[in-house]
Parts: C-alpha cells; structure tokens; sequence
C-alpha cells in the first residue's frame, strides 16, 4: 500500500512539472506578430528565390524596401519615391522625379543614379531571371539629372506603371548589392520604414523601425514575421491573441473567426482566377462544342457556396473583375440538359450506363488537380467530376503532389496526359494585359514547353493581335477596349472550364489599423498602426 | 567499453553506407527535375541546362554518386535551393531545436512512463493499474496531431496558459513535447509494467522480501533495475518515431527545426536539403540505436561489452 502512495505522489510530481509556471509570454505593445504561411527565405526583390516562396518574401520586401510609386489597398497607384511622374507621347519614355531627403537604412543618400542602376538590373535578364514578361518590354534606365529617372521601353509599354509597383522594382541598394554580392539576399539594405534585426532564414524575421524613415512614423517598434505552415495554428493564435495578423485563413474558418470580438476579418475578391485548362490538341477537346458543354454542365455557384463558404465569386470572364481592364463577358448557367444537347449537337449520344458515346467510344475525360497547391483542389476537382458523370462524360481524377504539378503543365504539347486541369493564376502585377498575355497568347512553337502558362495550347491569331495592341497602348479606355475584345473571344472559344475568383482572407487584431490586403494576396503592412 | 564502442562505432560505418546510397537511388527515382524548378519556373531551356550542368545533373549517374560521397564526407550536403545557403548550415542551425524537442519529450515520456508502469505492475489487478492501463489504450489510440490540437485548444485557447505557437522556452516546448510523448509514455509504460511483473516473481525477490527489505528499496533498486533493459530497448527503437513523429507537430506548433525545414523543402522541391535531411535524420537514428546498446552494460552488471 505504501509503495502505492509512493508512486502515485512521484506521478503527480512528474505531472505538475508538466504545467508550466508564469503565463503565456506577453508581446511588448509596439511588437507586431505577423504569422505567414511560408517562410521568408530571401530578400532581394531580383532573382528567383524570393519568387520561389510566395507571398511571404514580397510582404517582408514591402516593409523593408520602397518603390518608385506604390498599389494602395484598392490597387490604385500612387506615388511613393516619385513624387511625380509622367509619359511621353510615343508612350516609350517614362520620367520619374524623385522625392528629396529620403536615405537608404545605411545613410547613404538617395539618388536617380542609384534608382536606375538598381531598376537596370531588374531588367537585365543576366541579373533578374524571374517575372521576366513584367520587365522584359524594358530597355533602358537611366538618370538624366539628379532627381530624375528616365525608364525607356523597346514598344509603347501600357502596364510599365504596374510593373514598376510590382514587388520586384522595389529599390535596394546597388552599393550594398555590390558589396554582398550573391549574399546580398541576407543582407537586405531598403529605403523603406523597417530594418532587419534579427533573422533566422525561413523561421522568424524580426524587423526594427527605421528612425530615419521618410515617411510617416513607423508605428510599430519591432514586427516579427513568422512561418507558421499550418492553418488551424494561424487561427489559434490571432484567437489568442499570440498573432496580431494573419494571413492565408481558410474560407472555412471566417465565420469562426468573425464571432472573436478582439479579431476583424479582411476579405477581399483576388485577383486569382480558377478554371479547369482544357488540352486542345486532341479529341474530344478540340471540339468547341464539347467544350461549351462542359462550362454548361458545372454549378459554379453551388461549388462557390459550398466548398469556399461564399468567399469566392463564379467567373463572368477570364480574368478577376478587380483585374486592370477587366470587362464582364458572359457567364454560362448551370443547365446539363443544354450540356446534354450540346454533346448531342457534337456527335456524343448517350450509351451504356448514360456514358456519352461518339462512334463507339465512350466520352472519357481525365481530370488532373494538384493535392494541396491551391485551396480545397481536389474537392473542386471531384465535386467538377460528378458534374461532368451526371451529363455523360466517364470522368477520372488523377492527383498529383504539388512539387511535381508544374512537371505536368509546361511540357510540350504531345506530353500532355490530361483533358482538364485545374489551374489558377494571380496577375501579381495587377494588370489584365499580363494575366491574359501568359495565358492565352500563342506559344511560339509546338516542340518545347509553353511561352509563359498557355498550356492548354490556345492559339488565335486575332487574339493575339489585340493582346499586342493592348501592351502597346498606354490610354488606359484603348489597352481596355482590346482587352475587352480578347475577354469575348477567349471565352467563348472556351478553352477552359471557367470556374470561380477567389477571395483573399486575412485577420487582424482589432487594435492594429491600416492594414492594407491587396487583391493580389499580398498583406503589406507598411502602414500599420497600433 | 571504449574498444567496444569503437568496434561498434566502425560497424555503423557500412550500415550508414549503405543508407545513404539508398537515399542517393531513391531521390534520384522521385519525379520532377530539381533544375527545372532551381532554374524557376518561367526560366527557359537554356537557363535550365546552365543549371543542370551548374548542379552536376549533367554528369554519369556514378560520377554524381562518387561526388555526392565525396562531398558527404567532407560535410558538404549541397545548397538548399529554397533558402540559398549549404544544405550542411541550414541542418546545423535548426538541429538544436529539435533535439530539443526529442530530449523534453523523451524525458517526460520516462517521467511518466516508467512510474506509472510500476504502479499498474506492483498490483497488476488494482483499480490503480486498471486506470494505467486505460490510459495508455487511449494514448496509443489518440494520433499525435490530433492531441496536438486538443492541447492547443484547452491550454492556449481557453486556459490562456500557454503560448498557442512558436518557437522559445518551456512555455513553448511544453504542447508539442506532450504531444510528441504521448505514445512514448504509452509504450514505456507498457513495457516497464510487463517486465517488472515477470521480475516480481523472480526467487531472488522472494528471498529479498524474506529477508526483510524495505519495500521500496526491494522495488526501486533490487526489481526495477533489471527490469528496465527492455524498456531501453524499446526507447531505442522508439528513436526513429520520435524523430519522424516531430515532422507534424514541428509544423502544427510552429516550432522551427528540422521537421519544419524538411515541409518547407518537400513543397519546393528543395532535393538537396530534403536529402540533407534524410541523412541526417538517418545517422542520428543509427547513433541513437549504439547508445542504447551502450547503455545495456550501466543497467545489468551480467552485460559484459567485450
């Protein structure tokens, strides 16, 4: 009985040494925790590795670098290093005049002649091999004099404001570029409100406020960005209050969340649009009708309702309505019996089993989706497959890891082993004429892999004559008007199942203001207040 | 012991050998080009053949495999392509935090394991025991993701005592250290119990009791002694679980070693850290298993290390 007592107490003993003394560790009131979903893992805004981990590498470049202009929280452009700037009538010369008294976090002053060497090497392939269709229509950067740069592009370049607020053109410096060499992204070196503290690369990045910032007073003394990869850890800790931010929420989890009286809610249409891209090059997809029938026979809005909770919106054209010249073309109700005529119409008569058969083949469509790369992929994907069962197609799913998606997509054409799959794409410089160019202009030739991401082989010389038309004018009614044109045909040329734009969901701590989400999925909290 | 250990350490070396070209085969067997996405997706054809020859990709499969041990000796594990530094650095960095993590869960897991083994063994039909043995049913029932977040839940969320995630002190350490133990103090618990039954039984005990020996000092010093060898054993094989078994929570509790790193990797199809990784998760499981034989010879004065 005694030895009883004896071990029940050490029990005990080793128990209470579980439950911790003192509470949760309290956030100094000026500290900001931001938790992301991926880690920071580089931060020169050139080069790939800061592209390869998004958004989190982008938002922390945000806070510590500036750019020539800026997208506010509605992606309007607005000045930011420039205090003004203006085209030339051709449309291929860009002047910016720079704001007086800004210095890097170094001291160093800032000059045109720093701003053009830094943006020169954006543009310069050799320097910069990512988001290349944003900077390849440059040519030159230059300064002129001391407070003005001069951007020269090949053609009339419509979207070159875009791509000079896109995260990429943020301004680092070139003399720290020059001394860190291919270090340089460890050591970050801005002009912006906030300076790297301490960084533990692809964990925790502690950013302290600038004093010599520019621009208003930063209002937080530290912010800490944190990779937190799960998201039910996200949500627990902005209900704890452990997160003042966070970013990535799944649409699930909004209602939740909204009920906290200490959280608000950021929701936001994206400018990401999904569809299922459809392989052209074969049968039974090259058959315009079969494809129209396909957009006929899925309930977007049942898929938007159920799986997204309403935080997303069914397509009315290929690209977000946020989207630079977006115009809203069309839609294509949920009606299976107009499907099922369509199919009809195309020679696809239903067999055995109600399986669609076209000379005694049934109509069998393989339907590919990453397992985990986009929210909730492989629902939509099977909930997209029983829509299609129920007008006749014999539909399988075919799952994919998310490493390997890519593998599946930017091959050549006669590779390809899917009919449909499930795509989308976030225009990260805001502008229409960039989300339809990648998608949707001809590749240039059938033995290697797409241009950009027009997998699914689209080819249309129409098409891609206005897409040039729109790059190369600069009055924003003209790049629509094309735009608008190239929308039309696209979709009802229908090369994808078009499926829904998402929403981007972000919560915040009542108490942190001027947090600025962007339709574009990136949280810029540059601005924040305490 | 020393020549032992040194005989045995040098028997590890064929075993991680051979480990280590199997990790070699089988990456090499994964699909996806590790160029392509080094080179970054919008790269083009000749970007990606500078990369592939820049990775050595270009070359003889066993001219790579001779490279890659080549470099393996000299602790060069390649450049992690996600984070842009030696594969070798980002391992060191974080491999601290992790043994961090597998000695706190370790250490609780016997902190709780073994007593409450005793209790249920020394009156194997006692309500006591009946309550032991009803908790471990249910710890080795529970997935550890999934007590993770009942923990979370109970203890951040509600009681407000702990931090819900990150990376720090105990505070931090305490959720995914219980987690992670779980099934450690299932397991312990179950085998200290199965062992000092058979023990108790033993004639030398009975003589022991004869003679008058203070109760406890019969258990703890006379009983759970020998008891204790299979409960090493298992800890041992136990090893490789709680290495693996802190991929999850690692990630679920925001806790920043090698587990997190290795999630980071997979989704970017970072080969050489994952292979980094791989290794050393490998040789860390292979040392672990020689501690534990060591250790045999600390608990029974029969083992003889010769």
């Amino acid at each position: 009985m005694r030895w009883t007592r004896t071990i029940v107490a050490a029990c005990a003993a080793a128990l209470l040494a579980v439950v911790p003394l003192g509470g949760v560790h309290a956030q100094g009131a000026r500290t900001l925790l931001f938790a992301q979903s991926v880690p920071v893992t580089a931060l020169d805004p050139a080069g790939a590795s800061i592209y390869l981990v998004y958004p989190a590498g982008y938002e922390a470049a945000f806070l510590i670098y500036d750019g020539l202009v800026r997208f506010d929280g509605q992606m309007k452009i607005v000045p930011e290093l420039a205090r003004s700037w203006s085209v030339s009538a051709d449309g291929r010369m860009w002047t910016f005049k720079l704001r007086t008294g800004v210095t890097f976090q170094d001291g160093t002053p800032l000059s045109a002649r720093l701003v053009a060497a830094d943006l020169q090497r954006q543009a310069n392939p050799q320097t910069n091999q990512s988001n290349r269709p944003l900077w390849d229509p440059v040519s030159s950067v230059t300064a002129p004099d001391d407070q003005t740069v001069l951007i020269t592009t090949k053609a009339a370049f419509g979207a070159l404001l875009n791509t000079v607020a896109h995260g990429s053109a943020l301004i680092a410096s070139p003399q720290a570029i020059t001394q860190w060499g291919a270090e340089y992204k460890l050591h970050p070196l801005g002009t912006g409100p906030y300076k790297v503290d301490r960084w533990d690369v692809g964990t925790e990045l502690a950013l302290v406020r600038n004093p010599a910032y520019w621009g208003p007073k930063p209002g937080f003394d530290r912010m800490v960005l944190s990779n937190v990869p799960d998201a039910t850890t996200r949500v627990a800790m902005l209900q704890s209050g452990q997160a003042q931010v966070a970013e990535a929420i799944p649409p699930e989890n909004v209602a939740e969340l909204s009920r906290v009286p200490s959280v608000q809610m950021i929701v936001k249409p994206a400018l990401r649009t999904f569809g299922m891209g459809m392989n052209l090059n074969h049968p039974p997809l090259d058959d315009p009708k079969v494809r129209l029938a396909l957009n006929y026979a899925v309930n977007k809005d049942a898929i938007v309702r159920a799986i997204f909770h309403g935080q997303a919106t069914a397509l009315t054209s290929p690209i977000a309505p946020q989207t630079v010249g977006a115009t809203a073309v069309g839609a294509y109700p949920f009606d299976p019996a107009k499907a099922r005529s369509l199919l009809a119409e195309a020679g696809w008569t239903p067999g055995p089993q109600k399986i669609a058969m076209k000379n005694g083949r049934p109509l069998h469509l393989t339907l590919l989706t990453p397992d985990g790369a986009y929210p909730h992929d492989v629902e939509v994907t099977e909930t997209v497959a029983d829509y299609l069962r129920n007008v006749g197609v014999d539909a399988t799913i075919e799952k994919v890891e998310p490493a390997v998606f890519w593998d599946h997509l930017l091959i050549p054409p006669g590779q390809l082993t899917w009919d449909l799959v499930l795509f989308g794409f976030n225009p990260s410089n805001g502008d229409g004429g960039y989300h339809l160019d990648s998608l949707f202009h001809s590749n240039p030739d059938r033995l290697h892999r797409p241009w950009v991401w027009n997998f699914t082989w689209y080819t249309n010389a129409q098409v891609d004559g206005w897409l040039t038309d729109g790059a190369h004018a600069v009055d924003p009614r003209v790049r629509a008007q094309f735009y608008g044109n190239v929308q039309r045909r696209v979709w009802s040329d229908a090369p994808y199942l078009w499926l829904y734009g998402e929403d981007v969901i972000v919560g915040a701590s009542r108490s942190v203001k001027n947090v600025e989400v962007l339709p574009i999925i990136f949280t810029v909290l540059k601005f924040a207040q305490p | 012991m020393l020549r032992y250990a040194l005989g045995r350490l040098l028997q590890l070396a064929p075993h991680a050998l051979l480990v280590v070209s199997l990790i070699f085969v089988l990456f090499r067997l994964v699909p996806g080009d590790p160029a392509v996405i080094a080179a970054g997706l919008t790269a083009t054809p000749t970007q990606i053949a500078a990369m592939r020859h820049a990775l050595g990709l270009d070359q003889p499969l066993w001219t790579q495999y001779l490279t890659f041990l080549w470099r393996l000796v000299h602790g060069d594990l390649g450049t992690s392509v996600t984070f842009g530094l030696p594969v070798a650095g980002v391992v060191a960095r974080r491999v601290a935090r992790t043994a961090e993590l597998a000695a706190a869960s370790l250490g609780l897991a016997i902190a709780i394991g073994v007593p409450s083994g005793m209790l249920s063994a020394v009156r194997p039909r006692g309500a006591w025991s009946q309550l032991v043995t009803l908790g471990v049913i249910g710890l080795l029932a529970v997935p550890n993701f999934w007590l993770g977040l009942l923990l979370m839940n109970l203890l951040a969320l509600r009681a407000h005592w702990l931090p819900v995630a990150g990376t720090g002190g105990i505070a931090f350490l305490a959720m995914p250290a219980a987690a992670v133990a779980a099934r450690l103090v299932a397991v312990i618990s179950q085998t200290t119990r199965a062992s000092l039954v058979e023990v108790l039984t033993e004639d030398y005990i009975r003589t022991a009791a004869a003679k008058g020996l203070a109760r406890a000092t019969l258990l703890v010093r006379h009983a759970l002694r020998p008891a204790l060898i299979p409960v090493v054993t298992v800890i041992g094989l136990q090893a490789g679980y709680l290495l693996g078994g802190s991929l999850v929570i690692e990630s679920l509790f925001g806790w920043q070693g090698l587990g997190q790193a290795m999630v980071t990797a997979v989704s970017t199809r970072d080969y050489f850290l994952v292979q980094g990784i791989t290794v050393f998760y490998v040789i860390a499981f292979l040392l672990l298993n020689l501690l534990v034989d060591l250790s045999y010879a600390a608990w029974d004065p029969r083992v003889r290390l010769d």
